[in-house]
């Protein structure tokens, strides 16, 4: 009598179902792709203030053209920014970025004094401070109206 | 006599569909959680642009994120502050955390300089060296 063997056949493995895992992954694909479009990624504009460096200072009208650069911003009429650079008086802000391009190459360590009319957009102010910060000036003052005090910030590019 | 020939089957089965289905809903479940957390923090504001912005190195110990909505209104923590309460708390921080204390403003780009320029001199007036705005590149 003969006894058959048992044949170890290579059956197709059938318990591993891969059609719902490729599923799940393409439809967090999706989400995440939907998700991020039109998020904005928000970054940081530093300043560092100098400690304690609030002091009092007699407002001057005339400044000092040779050891400081007074840059004064106010609203026009048309409620448009203007700018004043040691009485230059200037309205279009890629001409200001020009200036202080060139004043920073000529001297960088002649401090900047941001001068800001209370009425100014924050999105201008912004804008002037990352020009002066983009030019690498050394120092950047913020005039503030509070008992003629001037709020300080000091980089320093040695670090 | 014929000994039957009994297919012998070979291995476990593991059926993973119920793991997937498992998986899927803690992944949909932490998704959904996470975005109503955020929406909560942040409120929309249209931050101002700029280009020179830095990469954060330090984490601060303390920070505090004020934010300045486009109708002057200040915020923190999702919640409607007076100035003067804003005033009290940069104060408060700073005296709790001397070092690596950390102030954010998140303003509105509409919103007037002199609705910013109270908290930036209270900073300076306290000593508070890492004072950062918010901003988007362009």
């Amino acid at each position: 009598m003969r006894i058959p063997s048992h044949h170890h056949r290579d059956e197709p493995r059938e318990d591993l179902a891969m059609t719902p895992l490729i599923d799940v992954v393409f439809l967090l694909l999706i989400f995440f792709v939907c998700a991020s479009v039109g998020q904005l990624r928000e970054a940081l504009l530093p300043t560092r203030l100098a400690a304690g460096a609030v002091a009092s200072d007699e407002p001057i009208e005339q400044p000092d053209p040779l050891g400081k650069v007074w840059l004064y911003l106010k609203q026009n009429d048309a409620n448009r920014t203007v700018f004043e650079v040691n009485n230059q008086k200037i309205v279009e802000f890629a001409d200001l970025r020009g200036l202080l391009l060139e004043l920073a190459i000529a001297a960088r360590e002649i401090p900047v004094i941001l001068d800001i009319a209370p009425d100014v957009p924050v999105g201008d102010f912004i804008r002037v401070y990352d020009a002066c910060r983009e030019a690498n000036f050394d120092s950047v003052h913020f005039a503030v109206e509070q008992k003629a005090a001037t709020a300080g910030e000091r980089k320093n590019r040695n670090e | 006599m014929r000994i039957p020939h009994r297919r012998r089957q070979r291995g476990v089965r593991f059926n993973i569909t119920p793991l997937v289905d498992v998986v899927f809903l803690l992944i949909i479940f932490f998704l959904v959680a996470t975005h109503f957390v955020r929406s909560e923090v942040h409120e929309d504001v249209l931050l101002p642009e700029a280009t020179q912005n830095e990469e954060e190195t330090e984490e601060a110990l303390h920070r505090l994120v004020i934010t300045v909505t486009a109708d002057g209104g200040y915020h923190v923590g999702a919640q409607q502050m007076a100035p003067e309460l804003v005033d009290q708390m940069i104060r408060a921080g700073k005296l709790e955390s001397p070092e690596r204390y950390e102030v954010r403003i998140r303003s509105d780009r509409s919103v007037p300089y002199r609705k910013v320029e109270p908290i930036m001199l209270t900073c300076a007036q306290v000593g508070v060296t890492e004072l950062k705005f918010n901003i988007i590149r362009p």
